[in-house]
């Protein structure tokens, strides 16, 4: 018994030898057979990532407040000030109003830069006050601009104004909130 | 021929992974706080004229100075003050609490007798805050009037009180003289 038990597992190795060599034999076969080449073109575009660090916040200022009525107050990018109403209920009386600024580093890419939200909810803790009509780079820019930097300009400054609605019965406060900015390679 | 298929099928898998990836690592996001103060409209409303009362000249001019107490507190010259209703301008202020409001006057304002005589000058103003209103108290000069700063531990505060120096002039003729001054006030 232990003789035959030899024999058959030394003629596997030697089946499955003769099996491998064909089976090369007949891959090369078919290889030479159907043998082209194609060159395939490799590219890459290597660009900076984008990155965005904020440089000043917006902010409206100290703004009084006749309180039997609504009024809203803008701070324009273009103008570079903040500009109210004409309905007698606010008046601009302190503090340093200024548009928000955020810093964009790139490359030679069209960069779309877009506000999160379209309407913000300051709080003073107790009540609330509304900024929405967002507008990058210029007064009526909109939230969404894409901008092209300049040849040799690595960065650029985005301006963002926006509009505060204060209603009747507004309570005073110092009123806080913030909103996301994206910016993308296009 | 399958096994060729196979190999460009992944491949394009690869390129398309590192084009989404790379898409990923090009987005950039800060946030951008937004600040806003909103403080009550200042109303200031007159409480009380300024009235010097009745005054006399001996015809040399003088001064007369009213008091934000609603007294004559002094008398210069040819003038004396000769009773009436003797009473310091008075006025509330409306705000937001706890905030300096600069009050102000100007430096010197005029009265008049309707043109029957030379108009005569008040200056030097003087100001005082209620203790509700900061309690503090400033006498101006006649080059730049009073300044005053308040805060207020109530939205209305009344109490604040207003004087000045009258210059009567040399030979000023008798009658009522009326005028106006106008206090502001402002958040700082």
């Amino acid at each position: 018994m232990l003789g035959t038990s030899k024999k058959r597992s030394l003629v596997k190795p030697l089946v499955a030898s003769a099996l491998v060599s064909l089976s090369c034999l007949t891959s090369q076969a078919i290889r030479n057979a159907i043998a082209s080449t194609a060159t395939l073109p490799i590219t890459v575009r290597l660009i900076r990532a984008v990155e965005i660090t904020l440089d000043a916040s917006l902010d409206f200022g100290t703004l009084a407040m006749t309180t039997d009525r609504a009024g809203t107050a803008r701070m324009d990018t273009s103008l570079n000030r903040l500009v109210i109403d004409s309905n007698s209920s606010l008046s601009l009386s302190g503090g340093t109003p200024q548009v928000g600024r955020f810093i964009v580093k790139g490359s030679l890419y069209p960069v779309t830069v877009s506000v999160e939200e379209t309407s913000v909810q300051l709080t003073n803790g107790v009540d609330t006050v509304t900024v929405n009509s967002f507008n990058l780079m210029t007064g009526d820019g909109g939230a969404r601009v894409t901008v092209m930097p300049q040849i040799g300009q690595n960065s650029f400054t985005v301006p963002v104004g926006a509009s505060l609605a204060t209603k009747a019965g507004q309570l005073d406060g110092t009123y806080v909130g913030a909103t996301r900015i994206f910016a993308n390679f296009q | 021929m399958d096994k060729s298929l196979h190999k460009v099928l992944l491949g394009s898998t690869t390129l398309l992974a590192i084009g989404a990836s790379g898409s990923v690592a090009q987005a950039a996001t800060t946030g951008v706080p937004i600040n806003a103060e909103i403080v009550g409209a200042i109303d200031i409303t007159q409480t009380a004229a300024m009235n010097f009362g009745a005054l006399t000249d001996s015809g040399a001019g003088g001064t007369a100075v009213l008091g934000t107490g609603g007294t004559i507190t002094g008398v210069t010259g040819g003038t004396t003050s000769a009773g009436g209703t003797i009473q310091a301008g008075g006025f509330t202020l409306k705000a937001t609490t706890g905030r300096n409001i600069d009050i102000t006057t100007p430096a010197t304002v005029t009265i008049d007798d309707a043109g029957a005589g030379a108009p005569m000058t008040v200056h030097s103003f003087a100001l005082l805050a209620p203790a509700g209103g900061g309690g503090g108290n400033n006498t101006g000069t006649a080059a730049s009037g009073a300044a005053l700063v308040a805060s207020l531990s109530a939205a209305t505060v009344t109490g604040f009180s207003v004087g000045g120096t009258l210059v009567v002039g040399a030979a000023q003729a008798a009658g009522t003289y009326t005028g106006t001054v106008t206090v502001t006030a402002l958040y700082q």
